[in-house]
């Protein structure tokens, strides 16, 4: 690949998906490429609730114009239907999964993105991501941060939907 | 030619990348223990799974997480309760954390689920939900004591 008129943004992007831990994530089945055509990451995360034997997938769409800073925008997404998805029912989901992947808006009409600290639009929304450092995007964190967290979304959410197919 | 990229936590937390050309779970296995320098018994997982490093067929990435303690008996205190249970040095937090809000934990309800997290003892910050467990062990008894919190960890 010719990577000479690659900026930093996309040399920096393309390191990050070459990482062990991204690559070992993709190995696992944790996560997967569906397209990755910079600045924009299409990607599928699966979460299993292992012991009620459930598998949830959710796509994503990742832009990385910039990176790595400001951090990703991502937003959930349908990558059959190349469109965003509507959000989860509060009724069908977990309260952390509902919450991630609500409508919202930063206040420009278009949407926000996931609603946590590490995402592009939310971290600035309310100054989330100086309250909750821990969670929050910088310069030292690496693509697979982000991919982390929204395994532990949809793990989260497996979780919630075995619970409900599981005797009390 | 195969290769094997692997990162390698040692016991003193150091990470280091190495490459390894046609690789065999022996030929793995012997360049983490040059590595470790320790002539104590080490036990070698894949992160974030139960069993032991076996195999690694088919694999062009893995992570790695070297300790001398084969099992950790992980002690989650919360509220007036104490829960405990076993787990592999490279299991993360976060696995440990699903545990304690689960059934075969405190079983919390939804809300309190989406709050919990987990800290050590005095600490002030959680525990970064994707580092391994083992990381935190400091006692010689493989053993590790946290707390189930719900406190809110906002900054200001």
């Amino acid at each position: 690949m010719d990577n000479t008129n690659w900026g930093p943004d996309r040399k920096t992007y393309e390191s990050h998906i070459q990482t062990v831990r991204f690559l070992a994530g993709v190995e696992e089945g944790r996560w997967s490429i569906l397209k990755s055509e910079f600045p924009d990451l299409y990607v599928r995360v699966a979460g299993r609730d292992e012991e009620a034997e459930v598998l949830v997938t959710q796509d994503f769409h990742l832009v990385c114009d910039g990176y790595p800073l400001p951090g990703p925008f991502v937003e959930r997404w349908d990558f059959k239907s190349e469109c965003r998805p509507p959000a989860p029912d509060a009724n069908n989901g977990s309260p952390g999964f509902v919450d991630a992947l609500k409508e919202w808006s930063e206040g420009s009409g278009i949407h926000g993105g996931i609603y946590r600290a590490w995402q592009r639009h939310a971290s600035v929304h309310n100054a989330w991501a100086q309250k909750y450092p821990d969670q929050a995007w910088h310069q030292g964190r690496d693509l697979t941060f982000v991919m982390e967290k929204l395994y532990e979304l949809v793990v989260e959410q497996a979780i919630w939907l075995g619970y409900r197919r599981q005797p009390a | 030619m195969k290769k094997l990229i692997a990162e390698i936590q040692t016991q003193d937390l150091l990470i280091e990348t190495v490459e390894l050309e046609d690789p065999s779970l022996e030929k793995l296995i012997e360049m983490i223990r040059h590595k470790s320098k320790t002539e104590d018994e080490i036990f070698i997982f894949e992160k974030d799974k139960e069993e032991e490093l076996a195999s690694i067929e088919g694999r062009g990435a893995i992570s790695i997480v070297v300790h001398r303690c084969k099992k950790i008996t992980v002690q989650v205190n919360f509220e007036h309760r104490t829960e405990t249970h076993t787990f592999s040095p490279s299991a993360t937090v976060y696995r440990v954390l699903t545990w304690a809000i689960g059934k075969k934990g405190f079983n919390l309800d939804d809300t309190a689920r989406a709050k919990a997290n987990l800290i050590v003892p005095g600490e002030e910050t959680p525990l970064p939900r994707d580092a391994a467990i083992g990381n935190y062990v400091t006692d010689k008894h493989c053993g590790l004591t946290l707390e189930l919190t719900l406190r809110d960890f906002t900054n200001g």
